[in-house]
């Protein structure tokens, strides 16, 4: 069974060091008495609920998987998760981040987001439950009515009752704008909806005692296409005027998918045969309360891929030093061992570093983006209100796409270095690997977030915020450009920054001549954009260790983090040169091969 | 009081340098002589003529134009010394043998004429010992005038006395060669190497010496104390090979032979360096031996590696982070680099602080102040700063201790102190060597201003050293009008009346700021003053339109907002063109593409020497669109109406071809041959009197009754020249001489000169003719393999031939 032990001390160096995030929370009235302490003492206890009590079920949850009683309709989850969930929800630990007007705690995203990142690792298709109800969440705090809040928001935020978003229909994932779903509008200013939905998370459980779902449909006269969609709350049993729970809403769960991963969250296919509903927002407007769902969805998965890609490598690291086989190939080195342990061997490092450099330098893009996130909510100045929110809707597609990506690569090099033992269900490798596929496929599959990225946000206001977080590598390259230590991380997103310029610039050329090399350059500029980042922020963590080196701090941590910051930019940061050079290669190869693809 | 004139120069020696020297006098219109010896075979002259059709095919050329090789008249010592008594300045240029030229004076005094100015380009020579064999009456008319390689391009030149020269003469020769040659004259005292080449080779043995100490290879230096350090891009040894590896040795070997350790406490640090002897004996000269401290094989750049005397891979650049603090504000700078921790770092610092020591230590020997000395690093050697300016920018007490340390800890090249002036009375007092009141002069102890020679007051904004607080051109006088692309002023008192526009875009790109600029300042103009001119002061005049900032247009708005765009530039060329005031183009550097076009819709141009001129949209793969192909076919139009030929076509081949080869002039001479220039425009010599002339042309031409000309129609060839010129075109793309796209946007060009689709000898206007080049303009952006151009030029900076 895989082990897991919290990363408490690099989140408290990406938040406290690198980001300094309670300098950030002294300018928020919201959270202007935030400090370290507080943060500390929450994660570390909530390290302890991850490791204590999910983990234990995460093997077991993935082979027992769920149940549908096909004449209740009622879905029972693996042993041990409704004890699980109502741990959780005793420890408070789902109002971690709401709105105390609603009973939340109140807490910063950042927080929720590094307990998150635990549970993930520690089992991914549990944390699935209470992860949608966050996106739902959020669509009613901002787009619900004062009397929607007040029905559902309460116990949306202890955790009593969980959400789910329900947008795909069999004939419609990425494309929604081919839904079919219909909402009849009623005398009393309800909606009946009808329709069918399919992969809808959490979409049936026997976790809580209701769950409201926010479903997409189309009124009668609507518009055809994406313009023509409305959102609905559709709860599955009623709740009365006094807050209890009515009757059974004619929304059913009819069967549940056999999946490659996660299998212990339930994906339901959905039938609303009828089932009332109330609308959020304006009538054809929905998709302006699901881009909320679906942007803190997006932060969401990439941050699953982060808590996969952590609690690999720290199995992949254990293994690698424990497991000895064969010799070093420089001469032995554990002479007292019939063999080395195979962490001698430059390859197994390669996969272990890939696995921990990914990770860190992905810690510090998704905490950097909470901040975003926070201050695009939060923060008292306008601009900076504005600026947060442009330069977050960038890196939304890179922490979905380019850490999913990572976590990928990843899960696959950590189970390689188990050898055969990786492909071994008891170790937890594989289901690593598995349960991190479907994460580079839903909330928008990876190419999509390329698409999204290079086509939308950066193209689509020629460049103007990638320019914005140019300035940020320009402002570490003003500061640090001339410290011959840091030169080896500096010089790096310097030189690609600068090519980062030209070489959007040509995409934009090419795609206005022919849109379809938008399209076949998007991938490999998501990566090149998605290195930029982590080099950035990877540059950012060697200044922090370095200072703290000379300054005579003698923990191994620092000296650890300079030598994963090296590996990055000497093994992993290169591939920018071949996306480039592919991306480059343009369309013609994929358009021209009708032949090819008979 | 008579002015001096000169009416002929002799030149007395047909070797690199007197040749380029006499091809400089035709580039400027002064009639030349050059002699040499007489040849023992063939014509008595053919030393000389043979020198006369090397120039021709020397690159960079030291001719404005090739056929004025023409202009220089060929001589021998054996037949035509006689032709010496007509000239006003004679200007020796024979080998460096004092034997040789001493018998050379003798030879020639009895031919001299009784005013003329005798000058020596010696490099090495003492010019005092060279004066003593001259009868008389000459010593107070010869002095030394020190030409740099190539002379065309090196602005400085420096001129030396003798004990017996007479200063009057000198300060004749030093308006003559400001003024006629556009030289920057330095006043040189008669010590070994003068001041440019004591202190530049000095410089580079040094340097070479450090490259030594820190074992670092020549591609690493080269990209360290190139343009990075603000030096000749060419670094230091690949100027080494340029410059030939033997001329180098020469040079050492002078400094050698004419210094001591008693002269030069640095004497010890000019042996020749181990490497230069290698290579020597190797007979590896450098670039004319193929071979030198670089090599090129195919396409890769070798360096020299001393261990195995062997070629190994180059082309290896700086560290970044070095080139990262050459980038910081001076005084930030010098800490950073005598703090690195690394060699490259420790390497610049060493060869900065040498310069400085050096500097300073001999600045009261060599030359008259320490501004000279900045001037002849920046003229002589194409240093962006001479070390003392650098020096004063960083910080002149700071800079001064850090040098003093290292020479006490022994890290210096030689433990001569700084001098006592740098760290006590007016130096220290001012914080450095240069003020408003002028530049330090070591020996009087005083601060000299610049010599105010008549001259000089052409020069509205000269070149000048930091600290000098000489006025900038981007603040002076009244501005009446400032935008973020565009500066509208004037100058005071008597140039009141012109108003003066200076584009301010990044290589004075010409974009939509620009344009709606110059329009407000032809209306200004037209209301209150006697002219306008279009003025920079610096070495661009405008590379054309601003492509990067139209791309955000087209990618949203497409074609239809670049057509707009184009017909506001049309516009803007038309008003300038029709004004009721003349309109003067001051033009220096580059004038590309519409750069191209605001001259020529200009009523008068005024050209520096060194001018290159052309309509180079083809290589971008697009057509001229603001206006350049209607003034082609205008000007073969206006052209043919003088000829008696009815034919128009000739008249417009030569236009035609220069557009559709994106020719550019390589000077102005050039320029004007290509069509951009008329025969009526003013070349002038020195670029800083290019303001001057420019002013005066304006209030001339407004003095002399200006009208704007009459707008009226004019015939194009039509339909029958585009075939005619198709025709040829085909022959060329079947030949393969021009690619297809080559071929597309060379017939829309011959349709747009040509007038389209219409009778021969029909009367067009510009309008409709500006209406054809939007369309050729608009249809070629639309076009995948120019769109491939465009990018490939952003993308590089080098065209993509498709």
């Amino acid at each position: 069974m895989a082990t897991y032990t919290p990363p408490l001390r690099d989140m408290q160096f990406v938040m406290h060091e690198v980001l300094n995030v309670v300098a950030d929370f002294a300018t928020m009235p919201v959270h202007a008495d935030m400090d370290v302490d507080t943060i500390n003492a929450v994660l570390e206890e909530g390290g302890k609920f991850a490791t204590d009590v999910l983990l234990p079920i995460n093997i077991s949850g993935d082979t027992e998987s769920c149940k549908l009683d096909a004449v209740t309709h009622e879905v029972k989850t693996p042993t041990g998760y409704k004890e699980a969930y109502a741990q959780y929800i005793a420890g408070g630990w789902a109002a971690l981040a709401c709105d105390p007007e609603f009973g939340g705690q109140g807490l910063p995203l950042v927080v929720n987001q590094c307990f998150y990142e635990m549970m993930n690792s520690a089992n991914q298709a549990w944390t699935m439950y209470p992860g949608l109800t966050h996106g739902a969440y959020a669509a009613l705090h901002t787009h619900g009515t004062d009397e929607q809040k007040a029905t559902y928001l309460h116990k949306m935020t202890s955790g009593e009752w969980t959400g789910t978003m329900c947008l795909t229909e069999p004939h419609c994932g990425t494309d929604l704008g081919l839904m079919r779903s219909k909402a009849e509008p009623q005398l009393d200013g309800t909606y009946r909806i009808t329709g069918t939905k399919i992969f809808i998370s959490a979409g049936e459980h026997d976790l809580t005692e209701n769950i409201i779902h926010l479903v997409l449909a189309r009124l009668p006269d609507a518009p055809p296409g994406i313009k023509g969609v409305s959102l609905f709350i559709v709860p599955k049993f009623h709740v009365d005027k006094d807050g209890s729970i009515g009757a059974r809403n004619s929304i059913f769960a009819s069967r549940l998918e056999h999946k490659m991963g996660i299998k212990s969250s339930a994906t339901a296919q959905i039938e609303l045969e009828g089932a009332v509903g109330t609308l959020v927002g304006q009538p054809n407007k929905g998709m302006q309360g699901m881009f909320v769902m679906m942007n803190a969805a997006r932060l969401g998965v990439g941050n699953q891929s982060l808590g996969l890609t952590e609690v690999a490598f720290q199995n992949a690291l254990a293994y690698a030093k424990d497991r000895i086989q064969m010799r070093s190939l420089s001469g032995v080195k554990a002479k007292d061992l019939p063999a080395d342990p195979i962490i001698v061997h430059p390859d197994v490092r390669k996969m272990l570093l890939t696995a921990k450099a990914y990770a860190e330098g992905g810690r510090a893009l998704m905490c950097f983006s909470s901040m975003l996130l926070e201050k695009e909510h939060y923060h008292p100045d306008e601009k900076v209100r504005k600026d947060s929110g442009e330069l977050l809707a960038m890196l939304t597609p890179i922490v979905k796409a380019f850490i999913t990506d990572n976590g990928h690569i990843s899960t696959n090099a950590c189970m390689q270095v188990f050898g055969g033992h990786g492909f071994i269900k008891e170790w937890g490798m594989e289901q690593f690997v598995r349960d991190n596929r479907i994460n580079m496929i839903y909330e928008g599959t990876n190419t999509i977030q390329s698409l999204d990225l290079l086509g939308r946000k950066v193209l689509g206001n020629n460049g103007a915020t990638l320019k914005k977080f140019g300035k940020l590598i320009g402002a570490l390259v003003a500061e640090e450009g001339v410290n011959e230590k840091m030169a080896e991380f500096i010089t790096p997103i310097a030189v690609l920054g600068d090519q980062m310029t030209k070489f959007t610039t040509e995409l934009g050329f090419k795609g206005f001549q022919n849109p379809d090399e938008v399209g076949a350059a998007a991938v490999d500029y998501l990566r090149v954009a998605g290195h930029l980042v982590f080099g950035y922020f990877w540059a950012r963590m060697a200044q922090v260790a370095l200072k703290q080196i000379a300054a005579g701090d003698t923990d191994p941590f620092y000296v650890a983090k300079l030598q994963t910051a090296r590996f990055y930019f000497a093994k992993l940061f290169p591939e920018t040169a071949t996306a480039m050079r592919t991306a480059r290669a343009g369309s013609k190869v994929l358009m021209d091969t009708d032949a090819a693809l008979t | 009081m008579s002015r001096f004139q000169v009416k002929k120069v002799a030149v007395l020696g047909a070797g690199v340098m007197g040749a380029q020297i006499a091809a400089h006098l035709a580039n400027v219109k002064v009639p030349v002589v050059l002699f040499d010896l007489p040849a023992k075979e063939g014509p008595k002259s053919g030393i000389v003529t043979r020198a006369i059709d090397g120039l021709k095919k020397l690159k960079p050329s030291p001719l404005g134009v090739a056929e004025d090789a023409a202009m220089i008249q060929a001589a021998n010592y054996e037949e035509h010394l006689e032709q010496l008594r007509d000239c006003d300045l004679i200007i020796e240029a024979i080998a460096e043998r004092m034997d040789w030229k001493l018998d050379l004076y003798k030879k020639i005094a009895p031919f001299i004429a009784p005013h003329a100015i005798v000058a020596s380009n010696t490099s090495g020579l003492s010019i005092t010992k060279l004066s003593e064999v001259l009868p008389e009456a000459i010593k107070p008319r010869f002095c030394g005038i020190h030409f740099f390689n190539p002379p065309r391009y090196m602005l400085l030149v420096e001129l030396i006395n003798t004990p017996t020269t007479q200063p009057k003469i000198l300060d004749d020769l030093e308006a003559f060669v400001t003024s006629n040659l556009g030289k920057g004259v330095v006043r040189a005292k008669d010590t070994p190497n003068f001041i440019a080449n004591r202190v530049g080779v000095a410089g580079m043995l040094t340097t070479m010496k450090e490259v030594e100490n820190f074992g670092l290879s020549y591609d690493v230096v080269d990209d360290l104390t190139g343009k990075k350090l603000g030096r000749a891009s060419s670094g230091t040894f690949r100027t080494a090979d340029v410059v030939g590896l033997d001329t180098m040795a020469h040079v050492i070997k002078t400094l050698q032979d004419t210094l001591s350790i008693d002269t030069d406490p640095f004497f010890a640090s000019f042996a020749t360096p181990e490497v230069l002897k290698t290579l020597l004996e190797m007979g590896n000269l450098g670039q004319k031996a193929k071979a030198g401290f670089f090599k090129k094989v195919g396409r890769d750049i070798m360096r020299f590696d001393l261990d195995s005397k062997e070629y190994v891979p180059g082309g290896q650049k700086a560290d970044e982070v070095y080139t990262r603090m050459l980038k910081k504000p001076a005084g930030e700078r010098l800490q950073l680099l005598r703090n690195s921790e690394g060699v490259q770092g420790q390497f610049l610092w060493a060869i900065l602080r040498n310069a400085f020591h050096y500097a300073a230590v001999h600045l009261g020997t060599i030359a008259d102040n320490a501004r000279d000395v900045d001037f002849c690093m920046r003229w002589g050697f194409g240093m962006k700063q001479g070390p003392f300016e650098l020096w004063q920018e960083a910080g002149w007490l700071t800079v001064a201790n850090m040098v003093k340390e290292d020479i006490d800890a022994g890290k210096a090249l030689c433990n001569a102190p700084l001098p006592d002036w740098v760290f006590n009375g007016p130096v220290a007092h001012a914080g450095g060597v240069h003020t408003a009141a002028g530049s330090w002069n070591p020996t009087t102890g005083q601060f000299v201003p610049v010599r105010s020679l008549p001259v000089y007051t052409r020069q509205y904004f000269p070149e000048n050293v930091l600290g000098s607080d000489a006025p900038s051109a981007a603040t002076a006088g009244t501005t009446l009008h400032e935008y973020e692309a565009i500066r509208l002023w004037t100058l005071p008192g008597a140039d009141a009346d012109v108003l003066i526009a200076s584009i301010k875009t990044k290589m004075h790109a010409i974009g939509p700021g620009v344009v709606e600029g110059l329009v407000q300042a032809v209306d200004m103009a037209e209301a209150s003053f006697k002219g306008l001119v279009i003025w920079s002061n610096d070495e661009m005049f405008s590379a054309g339109a601003d492509l990067q900032a139209m791309l955000p247009a087209f990618m949203v708005g497409g074609v239809k907002a670049i057509d707009a765009a184009e017909a506001e530039m049309q516009q803007a060329m038309l008003k300038l063109r029709y004004a009721n005031i003349p309109v003067v183009s001051a033009v220096r550097g580059l004038a590309l593409g519409g750069g191209c076009e605001l001259a020529v819709y200009s009523a008068k141009r005024v050209v520096a020497m060194e001018s290159y001129i052309g309509l180079v949209e083809v290589g971008v793969g697009l057509v001229p669109g603001a206006g350049g192909l209607t003034y082609i076919a205008r000007r073969a139009a206006e052209n043919a109406a003088t000829s008696t030929g009815k034919d128009l076509l000739p008249f417009l081949t030569e236009g035609f071809t220069a557009a559709a080869m994106a020719k550019v002039g390589t000077s102005a001479l050039e320029s004007r041959k290509l069509g951009y220039l008329l025969e009526s425009d003013v070349i002038v010599p020195h670029k800083d009197e290019l303001l001057f002339v420019a002013l005066a042309q304006a209030r001339a031409m407004f003095d002399s009754g200006y009208r704007a000309p009459n707008k009226r129609p004019f015939a194009v060839v039509g339909r029958s020249g585009v075939a005619t010129i198709k025709g040829s075109l085909v022959n060329m793309r079947d030949g393969g001489f021009i690619s297809a796209h080559d071929f597309h946007i060379a017939s829309l060009i011959a349709n747009v000169v040509c007038g389209g689709d219409v009778d021969a000898g029909s009367l067009v206007t510009e309008e409709y003719l500006m209406m054809l080049e939007r369309q050729a303009f608009c249809s070629l952006l639309n076009h995948p393999k120019t769109q491939e151009r465009v990018m490939g030029m952003m993308s590089t900076g080098k065209p993509v031939r498709n």
